[in-house]
């Protein structure tokens, strides 16, 4: 039995050191995706792969480690694991979420034996495919996606695998970047091994792997607990996909969510069937959804471990959209995974009073352009992701511009954008008018407009473009607005966009406004000060103000 | 000459005169008056002054550190600013990076907006990413912008243009076209205040000076005013948050956020002033407080500057800053047990009221001060010399409650809440040193602030370094470190070019031009040309990369010299590096200075005879028990007398730990070194 007290001391350095390596990561990388944007994560594993302390940007991103941990260790029987190794794996069918979230780990060896792994993930502007980018609304299977690494060595005893670095470099768009980025992460792996074998030295592998345990166990312990005072009850919702990216009609999500003593269930039965294009939510993605929304619910303040999982049970069927099979197209997974979120905290609002939100932007309107870069002519892949509003909830107005859920990945810098790739961002502004109404309104969506001055093979997408999935209001409160994208080619005819991949032309501009965020609360009670406030700052026009408000109250 | 250093603290303004013919210190404690810190400085100088049996003529120079603009940002209590944005960009600073804060909160407040939508106008005219003029600025509109922000009455005007590092006109010109139109408003542009790229921290940057400077300019002209009324003579200095000093004209206006953190600076000066005093040139600096710890580095004899940091509410500021890590983490730091049954320390602070429970200020959950004071290392018959009593009483039922709850004694919880406090501040040294590849085996800690001195060894131990240092006193370091530092002007040109094959000559003439640039601004600071300095850096990346690395270089080196510098160290600090592959210089810097004036700063009298010590029963980790321990009035220390643990070094503002196994020994300067006893 190990004291509270050691349990406590190891945990703040292996918090520290994991703290560390993210760091690293960072500020050695190669790409904006990584450096500005912090598409990354890193985390620490005990020997049986449960993950023990985590440095995490991105709350997908942790999920995604977890799950993949088990597909590693069965691969790579313990007999065939050396010190120095390194592993690299991104295969969504071995626990991975997409293809283009590379997954880095190291074991720690003591005595002989691992004791611990040190992982980390980031995204990765490009692993080939079909696509710029290689993520593809479009893409009909697996095979579409770029490369796919089962888990094997990158590095074997210390010394890298030559022909795999190769082969790697050779078949992705913009191989500087991806090698620089892939060497950062092996860099950051190591250096975790290497803190790693003084912490061995002082605490010694008996309390080390104890304080592990324990820290599971209370994690554990702590949902229990949290999930035992809250009364016993059940939610449903159900949310939509526009289309499974190919044009079908909308794609059904439904959830079902119960708490029951200290167990929490949650339920996918009547989700539609695996899509046949690649929006599918692949398995990892969808539980990375769970696990967010029920630490965002019970537990957000308390360090995330594996040991909160213990407390959970999650049904998912087969063969349908949040666990499609092999070899079923996964690549904007990102796009369901957050639609699946939004769909599971909706289910929870309807037993849990104090998870009084409205629904927030899903639709995650993106471009990825494969294009030259401007001073060098060599090839690059740009890549900007933007937010959008989230819901109004009891106390606050919604959050403006932001990357609700699961994500939380940076906006591309206007000079950046322009200085590495052929392509001038005009505005970068808050829509009015896009939060929906309420007493607490939603968050105001995002106006992006892009001057391309090259040609550029561009891939773009958003969910979240029909009125009727907008973000949801809550409590009286109103929906926000829908995404639209608007291609106005040069000679000026207009294309609106939903998932589209096209040539872009010198002259062609592409205009995004994401979606803003649901309202909270009957608009009526909204405070005159506010009103006038947002009516001063131009976020509502007259007109719409006119349309749901009380504009007397003010005048 | 005479000088004064005045630090303004959140509860005391610390004064100290120094002598430099007679080798004289003079330190004075006054309350400080956060509605009018002038106030307190001139009350604390005018005594100080007194209490040296000068007057004011007798004093050369006076160096304020000050947290008023520090104050400003935590509280934001900005002044009324508006900006002039290129068309499309007004919303960039409330966009910012679309980050959420705490990605988990779905209950998340909005994000505090620095100047609200409606004073954020736009004006057309775009620059490109080479500097090319796309679009000619739209004049007509930014007059009528100009006159609608007058209109609305804000002090300030902020002028943020896209691509102004590469090329400024257009925000030279609205520049000027605000002082031609409204010529009472102060304006600042993007390119004044930074020319690094990324237009969102330029932007915030430029934004936080405006709604600053209003405020700060006239608190430094009034405090110039009162100076010269009560007859001083001397010039006024401000520390920076460069830890270099700067002429009161030279801390105002597009300088005014520089003073953002003025008042950390000082410490970490001050650990500085106490490497040279004891001839240690590797250092942490470890300022212990009562809700935080700030963390900083100093290398080869010299503090490491970065030329970005976040706020405290986020936004990034760029500015040349010492790095400076703080934590959540100091003698009111509130133990606590979670609903997993896992112990937590801070970040939540029991702050001056309530306080620590045996304050008796009505504070009731237990603190790390609380469990110090359970162990006795803190001494039970009162702090302050007695001036501060305590109730230990209070304190073991306080930690006893937790202790019950952990199912460990009263003592083993008391050392466990002080374990997991230090550990939390190791993990955050660690972090720091890492950033830069340093091994903390070859450094030593100094310990500052009040509670500093309780903690250093253990955290020694617990990191691997070999030596501690405590200064004579810990807390007077900041105020010390005013009248260490240098006068500072880190100028830099933004370039990109080949760093295998740089344009040679336009390196020297930027190099030259800087260099100009820089000793005349110490010329006309008042530095003689002797005591005149400029050191040369140079940023370097590998292509692709956005992070550079800013490496020390001399004038005319070639460049394959300093590529094998720069390979190096990048492996150092990343573990990777990348010989043969495409590196790119992104910056030249010169930091023009002056060179220091004086040497060792005498800061007390050593004893001349031993004090009688006393002894009391103190707990150590490594006891696992009460031990009578003695405990040593620091200033009866003779110079060289060594002590060994166990015992307590005390002293007015501060207790150092001596844990069994570890030696003090009375140095230079009045110093203690401490270190691993040898066997």
């Amino acid at each position: 039995m190990i004291d509270p007290v050691t349990v406590a001391v190891v945990g703040s350095v292996l918090k520290a050191l994991i703290g560390e390596t993210g760091d690293a990561l960072r500020r050695s990388s190669h790409s904006p995706i990584i450096r500005d944007m912090l598409d990354y994560s890193c985390a620490l594993f005990n020997a049986q792969g449960e993950a023990v302390a985590e440095d995490a940007n991105i709350p997908a991103l942790l999920g995604s480690m977890t799950y993949s941990m088990p597909h590693l260790l069965a691969e790579n029987p313990t007999e065939t694991v050396f010190p120095g190794d390194v592993f690299i794996g991104n295969d969504p069918y071995r626990g991975c979420t997409h293809t283009l979230d590379i997954h880095i780990f190291a074991p720690v060896f003591a005595e002989g034996r691992v004791v611990a792994w040190i992982g980390n993930l980031a995204h990765h502007n490009d692993i080939g495919g079909t696509n710029p980018g290689t993520e593809g609304f479009a893409n009909r299977s697996i095979y579409e996606e770029g490369l796919r690494f089962p888990w094997v060595k990158l590095v074997e005893q210390g010394r890298e695998n030559t022909a795999l670095v190769r082969y790697f470099e050779n078949n992705t768009r913009d191989p500087i970047a991806s090698l620089g980025d892939l060497r950062a992460q092996i860099a950051a792996a190591r250096l975790g091994v290497r803190r790693m074998a003084d912490v061995v030295g002082k605490f010694g592998v008996v309390t080390l792997e104890a304080a592990m345990a324990e820290r599971l166990a209370q994690s554990e312990r702590r949902i229990r607990r949290v999930l035992a005072e809250t009364p016993d009850g059940a939610g449903f919702a159900e949310g939509f996909l526009d289309n499974d990216g190919i044009g079908s009609e909308p794609v059904r999500i439904a959830v079902s969510v119960a708490v029951a003593a200290d167990e929490l269930v949650v339920d996918f039965t009547g989700t539609d069937p695996q899509m046949a294009g690649g929006m599918n939510c692949s398995r990892t993605a969808t539980l990375a959804g769970v696990i967010f929304a029920v630490k965002a619910a019970f537990d957000p303040d308390a360090d995330q471990t594996a040991g909160s999982l213990r407390a959970l049970r999650v049904i998912l069927p087969e063969r349908t959209a949040v666990n499609p099979v092999y070899p079923a197209a996964v690549s904007l997974r990102h796009l369901a995974a957050q639609r699946v979120t939004d769909t599971i905290v909706r289910a929870m609002t309807g037993f849990k009073p104090d998870l009084a939100v409205a629904g927030g932007f899903v639709g995650f309107s993106s471009l990825a352009a494969e294009c030259r870069h401007p001073r060098t002519g060599l090839p690059v892949i740009m890549a900007d992701d933007l937010g959008g509003g989230m819901g109004g909830n009891r106390l606050h107005d919604g959050l403006s511009a932001v990357d609700p859920y699961l994500g939380n990945v940076g906006i591309l810098p206007m000079e950046v954008c322009e200085r590495q790739y052929p392509i001038r961002i005009l505005t970068t502004a808050l829509e009015p008018d896009s939060g929906g109404c309420g007493a607490h309104r939603g968050g105001l969506a995002i106006r992006r407009v892009y001057q391309f001055l090259d040609r550029c093979d561009v891939v773009f997408y958003t969910e979240q473009t029909r009125a009727e999935f907008a973000a949801w209001g809550a409590s009286g409160g109103k929906a926000g607005a829908p995404a639209r994208l608007v291609l106005e080619r040069a000679d000026g005819t207009r294309l609106p966009i939903t998932k589209n991949r096209l040539m872009v032309e010198a002259g062609d501009r592409l205009v995004t406004v994401t979606g803003g965020g649901g309202g909270w609360g009957d608009p009526a009670q909204r405070p005159a000060a506010r009103l006038a406030q947002d009516l001063r700052e131009g976020k509502i026009s007259r007109e719409a103000a006119t349309a749901c408000y009380n504009l007397a109250a003010i005048s | 000459m005479r000088r004064i250093g005045v630090d303004t603290g959140g509860s005391f303004t610390d004064c100290v005169l120094i002598d430099d013919a007679l080798g004289t210190v003079t330190v004075e404690k006054v309350p400080s008056q956060p509605a009018h810190p002038e106030r307190a400085i001139l009350d604390g100088i005018m005594r100080l002054v007194a209490k040296a049996g000068l007057t004011p003529a007798d004093i050369g120079a006076i160096v304020h550190g000050t947290t008023i603009a520090t104050n400003i940002v935590i509280e934001g209590t900005y002044a009324t600013a508006g900006i002039l944005a290129t068309a499309g960009c007004r919303d960039v600073i409330e966009i910012g990076t679309q980050q959420r804060p705490q990605p988990y909160d779905l209950l998340h407040r909005p994000k505090p907006v620095l100047v609200p939508r409606d004073r954020r106008l736009e004006v057309a005219g775009r620059i490109a990413a080479d500097g090319a003029e796309v679009e000619a600025l739209d004049e007509t509109a930014a007059r009528q912008a100009i006159t609608a922000l007058a209109g609305a009455g804000v002090q300030a005007i902020a002028v943020t243009g896209l691509f102004s590092f590469v090329a400024p006109a257009h925000e030279t010109r609205l520049a000027a076209l605000v002082s031609e139109i409204a010529p009472e408003i102060y304006v600042v542009a993007s390119s004044d205040v930074s020319r690094e790229m990324r237009e969102y921290p330029r932007f915030a940057t430029t934004v936080v000076n405006a709604a600053l400077a209003p405020k700060l300019d006239p608190y430094i002209r009034r405090l110039q005013e009162e100076i010269r009324r009560q007859g001083f003579a001397a010039d006024l200095y401000v520390m920076q948050s460069s830890g270099g000093i700067a002429t009161a004209q030279r801390s105002m206006g597009q300088r005014a956020h520089h003073l953002v953190l003025s008042g950390p600076a000082a410490g970490i000066i001050g650990g500085l002033v106490t490497s040279r005093l004891v001839g240690i040139d590797r250092l942490v600096t470890l300022d212990v407080g009562g809700t935080s710890a700030d963390i900083g580095i100093l290398a080869e004899g010299q503090s490491r500057i970065r030329y970005e940091m976040p706020m405290p509410n986020g936004m990034p500021l760029h500015v040349p800053n010492l790095e400076i890590e703080t934590i959540g983490a100091g003698g009111g730091s509130i133990a606590w047990i979670d609903a997993g049954g896992a112990l937590q320390v801070g970040p939540r602070s029991a702050g001056a009221r309530p306080g620590p429970v045996c304050f008796g200020l009505g504070g009731t959950e237990p603190t790390v001060t609380d469990a110090q004071l359970v162990l006795r290392r803190l001494n039970p018959a009162g702090l302050l010399g007695g001036a501060l009593t305590v109730d230990r009483d209070a304190a073991v039922s306080a930690v006893g409650h937790l202790a019950e709850r952990l199912g460990l004694g009263v003592e083993q919880a008391a050392l466990g809440i002080v374990a997991v406090m230090e550990a939390n501040m190791a993990g955050a040294i660690m972090r720091t040193a890492a950033r830069h590849g340093d091994d903390l085996r070859d450094f030593a800690l100094i310990a500052a602030g009040g509670a500093g001195g309780l903690s250093v060894v253990p955290l020694a131990i617990a990191l691997g370094m070999p030596r501690v240092v405590i200064p004579p006193h810990p807390g007077l370091l900041s105020a010390a470190g005013l009248l260490a530092a240098d006068l500072r002007h880190d100028l830099s040109v933004p370039v990109l070019m080949d760093a295998a094959k740089p344009d040679a000559a336009l390196v020297a003439r930027h190099q030259a031009d800087l260099e100009a640039q820089a000793l005349a601004y110490l010329a006309a600071d008042g530095i003689p040309p002797a005591r005149r300095l400029c050191e040369h850096a140079l940023d370097i990346r590998y292509f692709g990369q956005e992070y550079a690395v800013t490496l020390p270089v001399q004038t005319g080196e070639r460049a394959d010299a300093v590529l094998a510098r720069f390979h190096d160290s990048h492996a150092r600090i990343y573990g990777h590096s990348a010989p043969g592959t495409g590196v790119e210089l992104t910056a030249i810097r010169v930091t023009g200075r002056s060179l220091p004036q004086a040497g060792a700063l005498p800061m007390s009298e050593a004893a001349t005879e031993p004090a009688a010590g006393t002894s009391r029963a103190v707990w150590f980790e490594e006891t696992g028990g009460y031990v009578e321990t003695a405990i040593l009035d620091r200033f009866g220390l003779l110079p060289g007398q060594i002590v060994a643990g166990p015992a307590i070094i005390e002293q007015l503002d501060s207790t150092t730990v001596l844990p069994p196994g570890w030696t003090a020994r009375a140095a230079a300067g009045n110093c203690l070194i401490i270190e691993r006893m040898t066997p």
